[in-house]
């Protein structure tokens, strides 16, 4: 199987969840940013901008989560693909991954 | 917690250049945006390394974006070489964690420095053989080359070596907040076979997941300062996008040698930072 052979691979789905995870963290970025340097959190009485999860600021979380959702996402997508068409051994790589990255997400959390 | 909106654009600029840069050399950025953190910014290494995982994450995804969409990027490769990477990440990371900063900043510049020399060495001994590489000795590949318009075939060797090496690979990107590019390049393209171009772009592709596992176990530990979090992807993400965009039109031999001048210059302030040596400082 060559390179260009392995567009099939759920590439466009792959492409397209990354693309809108990165957008979101990007919006949420700009956003903050700008909050930041315009001084309007000071004015804007919001339970938006004031919210706070993990001691990381509402804005900035969602930029992070959307983060880590592109790794975990494009891992689910490859490792389905993978079984799909009989590669097993990719498959259970990927999903072995998936795994490690969701433990370390749960001592977090936890 | 509010921060000067002249440190935001300094920390913007920095990691728009270092995404730039990584995502033309397959890096990650992380080579670039630790040293400038920790230099510019006299910021403490391991706050630096766990922003770098952020920012290399960032990167992987943007540039990842331009590769697989030109077919350039070889995913099954990347699967195989992934588990080793992640699992050395998180060596790494949890080494990273109980090392002196001064030690990591040597080690920095060493690793940097050997992967210079490594580089160079190639560029002098492989010549037309690196262009035209070994085919039929192995697992027969292909992609489109955009600077010559035509299909380069190439034969992935040495499959066991690989995936051994990218554990190693993976251990000091967790250590150094790197990604891992940095020795994944030079592991498929030297030892793989892989043409430099698909070896760039296979690594910025599996980077996005060894650099998310040393940013869960820095941020479980309390090394990301959240407040900066914001101007370093933006930065990355719009210098990722520009790198890779910049790296089609580029030829293998040019790249190469802006890899050794690169990693070179970083390798020495790295090196002589963690000995204390204060060398042109901006």
């Amino acid at each position: 199987m060559t390179a260009i052979d392995e567009r099939n691979l759920g590439e466009d789905l792959i492409l397209k969840m990354m693309k809108l995870l990165l957008m979101i963290s990007i919006t949420m970025s700009i956003a903050s940013v700008i909050i930041e340097i315009s001084f309007m959190d000071q004015y804007i009485i919001s339970a938006m901008v004031n919210a706070s999860l993990l001691g990381i600021d509402l804005l900035e979380f969602l930029a992070i989560l959307a983060l880590f959702m592109i790794p975990v996402v494009r891992l689910s997508i490859m490792a389905i693909e993978f079984c799909k068409l009989g590669n097993y051994i990719n498959g259970v790589t990927e999903s072995v991954v998936l795994i490690i990255i969701l433990v370390l997400a749960a001592r977090i959390v936890i | 917690m509010r921060v000067e909106i002249l440190f935001l654009l300094y920390i913007l600029s920095t990691s728009f250049i270092a995404g730039m840069i990584g995502s033309l050399l397959g890096l990650g950025g992380g080579i670039i945006l630790v040293p400038a953190l920790t230099i510019l910014f006299d910021m403490p290494i391991h706050e630096a390394i766990g922003l770098s995982f952020i920012g290399v994450l960032v990167n992987s995804s943007s540039s990842s974006l331009v590769y697989i969409k030109n077919g350039i990027t070889d995913i099954r490769l990347s699967s195989i070489l992934e588990i080793g990477a992640v699992i050395g990440s998180i060596v790494g990371a949890y080494t990273a964690l109980s090392t002196d900063s001064n030690v990591l900043s040597i080690i920095f510049g060493i690793v940097l420095g050997y992967v210079a020399i490594d580089m160079y060495r190639k560029t002098r001994t492989m010549k037309e053989n690196d262009i035209k590489r070994e085919l039929n000795s192995g697992e027969e590949r292909e992609y489109f080359e955009e600077s010559t318009k035509k299909m380069v075939k190439y034969s992935l060797l040495r499959k066991k070596e690989g995936i051994i090496l990218s554990s190693v690979g993976g251990i000091f990107a967790g250590l150094l907040g790197v990604g891992g590019g940095v020795i994944f390049v030079p592991i498929m393209n030297r030892i793989m076979n892989v043409p430099i171009k698909v070896a760039i772009a296979t690594s910025s592709f599996m980077i996005g997941a060894t650099s998310l596992v040393g940013m869960l176990i820095f941020f479980n530990n309390g090394f990301i300062d959240a407040v900066i979090v914001s101007p370093i992807i933006i930065g990355m993400f719009f210098g990722a996008q520009l790198g890779s965009r910049i790296n089609m039109g580029l030829t293998e031999k040019l790249l190469t040698n802006i890899f050794i001048l690169v990693v070179i210059y970083i390798a020495f302030r790295m090196f002589t930072n963690g000995l204390g040596i204060e060398v042109f400082n901006i």
